[in-house]
C-alpha cells in the first residue's frame, strides 16, 4: 500500500469519522460555530456558540474572558418553493440567521454586533454560515463578512 | 511518520469504519421519482448482490447509444423472499425492467419488476411478494395473550416457541386524530398538510416542510444508518423482539432492521438518572428508559435523547427536551397496541400522542442490515 493510499484513507475516515459524531438534528443553529469576519477573510476568529431552550436561542459569541452575550439570535426559515412539475428541482429553501451582541470592553466603551448571515448545506451536520457582521465599538463601526462553520 | 505506522493506523481507522455504517442506503422517494417510470430492455453487464441494496448493471440501446444503467432493487433480504437468489440474473442475460427514474436524471432505475427475456420469466415482483410480507396480514388463529406464571403478559414468545413484532398498521407519525395521507417513509401526500401533523413550533414546523419538500434526503437513518430511536423503531418494516430478562428486572428490545442494535427498558425501579453525555445504561438514541406495570400494560418513560436522529419517519424535528411515555398492551396472541405520548417543549406547542398496532409474526427476526455491502 503506498504512502499516499495510506494517508488518503487515514484522511477520509477521519472526515466520515467527523461527520458521525457531529449529526444534529435539532433546532439547526444549535451548536458550536466557528470562523472569522472581518473586511479580510481571517482577520477576526470568531466563535458562536449557540443553544435552543425551546423558546429562545441564546448563547455567545467569543466564549470565555471578555465573551460578548447574545441579546437577540432569530432563525427564519423559508422552506424550498415545491418543482413546478414533475422532475424538476425543488425551490432552494432559506434558513435566514439574525444575531445582536451587546457588551463593554475594559475601558466602559460600548461593543454592539449585528450579524445577519445565511445558513448552506443545512442537512448537514458540518453546516456553513456566511452573511454580513457590523461592529461597534467605541463608536467606530466596522464592516465585513462573515463565514462559520459549525463544529 | 514510519510507513509501518501508517499502515497501522489505516489498518485500525479501516476496521473502525467497518463498525460504522456507511452511507449507501436511501429512502427511495427521495432518490426516485414515483410520478416518472419507465420500461427499459437491455442486457446485464454486473450484479452487485449486497446490502443494503442490490444492483444490477445493464446496457441500455437507445437509438445509436448505449447507456449503462443501474437498477437498483430491495435488500437482498426482500430479494431472497421474491424468490431470487445470487444466480437468478447473470451477466449476459437480457432483462426488462419497470421502475421510477431518479429525480436527477442520471441513468438510474428503481427495479419494481424485473423479467427474462429468455423465458419472459417475472423473477422479481417485490411490489406483490416481498412487500406483502412486511403489512399486517389478515385473519391471524385468535389465541389469547400468554403470560408469565406472575399472570403479567408475555412480550415476547412464550417457551419453545419464536417470533417478533413487526408489520406495523402504520408507518407514520402524526397527532391522534389527525387526518393526514403519507406514504410509508411518512412523506406528505399534500404538502399542505403539514399543519395537520402536530402541534409545532414555527422552526420545527418550517424545517419539516423543508425536510418533506426535499423528500426527506437528508434522513441519518438512511444516510448514515444511524439509529431510527425510540418511536420510528416500531415504525421500520422489519420488527422488534423483547426479551424480558425477569431475574435482572430488565428488558432486551431488539431491532430486526437498522444495525440490530438492542437497548435496555428498566424494570427494577432504579431511578431515571444516567450520564446525559451517555454511558452503558443511557445510550441516548433510546433515552434513560424505565418500565413499570400498569395491570395488563408496560408503561415506558423515556427521555434524555440526543438530537443525532429523526424520531419518526416523515422527519419530525426533537430536541433534548423530549420525553415520552410509551404504552404497551398485547390485547392478545398476535397484536401489540402501541401508544406514545410526546412532551418536548423545545419543538412542540403542547404534548400530543399517536399510536397504531403492531402484529406478531411467527419467524425470526429478519437478519436485515442497514450497512454497506458485506459488512
Amino acid at each position: 500500500m503506498s504512502a499516499r493510499l495510506i494517508r488518503s484513507c487515514c484522511l477520509v475516515s477521519c472526515v466520515l469519522l467527523a461527520a458521525a459524531a457531529l449529526a444534529q438534528e435539532g433546532h439547526p443553529a444549535k451548536g458550536t460555530w466557528v470562523g472569522y469576519w472581518g473586511p479580510t477573510a481571517t482577520e477576526n476568529r470568531l466563535m458562536i456558540v449557540m443553544d435552543y431552550d425551546g423558546r429562545n436561542l441564546t448563547g455567545v459569541v467569543n466564549p470565555g474572558a471578555n465573551a460578548i452575550p447574545i441579546k437577540l439570535a432569530r432563525l427564519d426559515i423559508t422552506p424550498g418553493k415545491p418543482p413546478a412539475k414533475p422532475g424538476e428541482p425543488v425551490g432552494e429553501p432559506t434558513f435566514k440567521m439574525h444575531i445582536e451582541a451587546d457588551t463593554k470592553d475594559a475601558k466602559g466603551n460600548s461593543i454592539s454586533i449585528v450579524a445577519d448571515g445565511t445558513m448552506k448545506q443545512v442537512g448537514l451536520p458540518g453546516r456553513s454560515m456566511v452573511g454580513t457582521w457590523t461592529q461597534t465599538s467605541g463608536g467606530k463601526t466596522v464592516k465585513g463578512d462573515f463565514r462559520i462553520s459549525r463544529q | 511518520m514510519s510507513r509501518t505506522v501508517l499502515r497501522g493506523l489505516a489498518v485500525g481507522l479501516g476496521l473502525l469504519l467497518m463498525a460504522i455504517p456507511i452511507s449507501a442506503h436511501h429512502n427511495i422517494t427521495a432518490k426516485f421519482d414515483p410520478s416518472r417510470t419507465r420500461t427499459l430492455k437491455g442486457v446485464v453487464t454486473k450484479l452487485d448482490w449486497a446490502n443494503p441494496h442490490v444492483h444490477v448493471l445493464m446496457d441500455v440501446l437507445d437509438g445509436k447509444i448505449v447507456t449503462n444503467w443501474a437498477v437498483e432493487l430491495e435488500s437482498t433480504l426482500d430479494l431472497e423472499r421474491s424468490g431470487w437468489n445470487l444466480t437468478t440474473v447473470k451477466p449476459g442475460d437480457e432483462i426488462t425492467v419497470q421502475g421510477m427514474i431518479a429525480r436527477d436524471g442520471s441513468p438510474q432505475i428503481w427495479g419494481d419488476s424485473v423479467v427474462l427475456a429468455a423465458t419472459r420469466k417475472r423473477v422479481l415482483d417485490v411490489s406483490a411478494a416481498a412487500k406483502a410480507a412486511l403489512l399486517p396480514a389478515p385473519n391471524l388463529p385468535s389465541r389469547p395473550t400468554p403470560r408469565w406464571p406472575d399472570g403479567k403478559p408475555r412480550l415476547g414468545p412464550p417457551p419453545g416457541e419464536k417470533g417478533y413484532w413487526g408489520r406495523p398498521s402504520s408507518r407514520s407519525l402524526m397527532e391522534t386524530g389527525a387526518n393526514v395521507q403519507m406514504n410509508e417513509y411518512g412523506l406528505l401526500r399534500n404538502i399542505a398538510d403539514v399543519d395537520k401533523v402536530a402541534p409545532f413550533q414555527k422552526w420545527a414546523r418550517d424545517l419539516y416542510e423543508y425536510r418533506q419538500r426535499n423528500f426527506l434526503k437528508d434522513d441519518p437513518l438512511f444516510l448514515q444508518c444511524l439509529p431510527p430511536g425510540p418511536i420510528r423503531q416500531f415504525q421500520i418494516p422489519y420488527g422488534v423482539q423483547f426479551l424480558e430478562d425477569k431475574n435482572f428486572g430488565r428488558i432486551f428490545l431488539v431491532e430486526g432492521g437498522g444495525s440490530h442494535l438492542w437497548h435496555f427498558i428498566y424494570t427494577d425501579g432504579r431511578p431515571q438518572t444516567g450520564d446525559p453525555r451517555g454511558n452503558a445504561d443511557n445510550p441516548l438514541y433510546y433515552g434513560n428508559a424505565r418500565g413499570t406495570w400498569d395491570g395488563d400494560t408496560l408503561v415506558v418513560d423515556s427521555k434524555m435523547f440526543n438530537e443525532k436522529f429523526w424520531f419518526s419517519n416523515g422527519g419530525l424535528p426533537h430536541t433534548q427536551q423530549l420525553h415520552l411515555i410509551e404504552r404497551f398492551t398485547r390485547t392478545d396472541f398476535n397484536t401489540l397496541k402501541y401508544e406514545v405520548t410526546i412532551d418536548d417543549p423545545g419543538a412542540y406547542t403542547k404534548t400530543w400522542s399517536a399510536g397504531w398496532t403492531l402484529q406478531w409474526v411467527l419467524e425470526d427476526l429478519p437478519t436485515y442490515y442497514c450497512q454497506d455491502n458485506r459488512q
